[in-house]
């Protein structure tokens, strides 16, 4: 079980930028923000890119969806706990149209 | 019931579905489904080209011999009401 381990570590540390001169803090100082708070920056640009309403799907009652064989514990018992009236439809459609 | 004719069988020759290499196991619940699907593409496809839906009765014949009854009561409900959930 060690050889896939080992491996797995070498993977891990010489995937990034090839480093092999030992782990020390300023080398994962320098990866944080070159390498990971970048690509996070980038992420939330494409999600921001991606925002705004999108156009809902129509509501066909599936009764494998929308299955409520016993009320929610909260509330009226009918809404999820993250319910969104615009975009999740109840068992017998939109709240809202 | 009296009567040895009503005891009888309808006549014709009736086979159960034969092996499907598809399905090789005990659990035929996809067998059955699927047959079922095959069915009702076959006969939209034909109705759609205007074909001879005649073929479609194998299908028919398989899955009327593996579903329960209550399933495919069901599943015709929900393909009238529009709310079945597979592909046809």
């Amino acid at each position: 079980m060690t050889l896939p381990l080992r491996v797995l570590s070498r993977g891990l540390a010489s995937a990034a930028k090839g480093d092999h001169g030992g782990a020390g803090a300023s080398t994962w100082r320098l990866l944080t923000f070159v390498l990971a708070l970048p690509s996070v920056a980038l992420c939330s640009l494409n999600c921001w890119m991606h925002a705004g309403h999108h156009e809902r799907p129509e509501f066909i009652p599936y009764h494998h969806l929308r299955i409520r064989t016993k009320p929610f514990s909260w509330g009226d018992g009918n809404h999820t706990l993250f319910h969104n009236p615009r975009v999740n439809p109840l068992p017998t459609g939109y709240e809202h149209p | 019931m009296l009567d040895v004719e009503a005891q009888k069988p309808p006549p014709g020759k009736w086979t159960t579905p034969h092996f499907d290499p598809r399905f090789p196991n005990q659990n035929q619940t996809r067998n059955c489904y699927q047959n079922f699907l095959d069915y009702h593409r076959c006969m939209k496809s034909t109705n759609r080209r205007g074909k001879n839906t005649q073929p479609c009765e194998y299908y028919f014949r398989v899955f009327h011999s593996l579903c329960p009854i209550s399933w495919v009561q069901r599943w015709t409900e929900q393909i009238k009401q529009g709310t079945f959930a597979g592909k046809i």
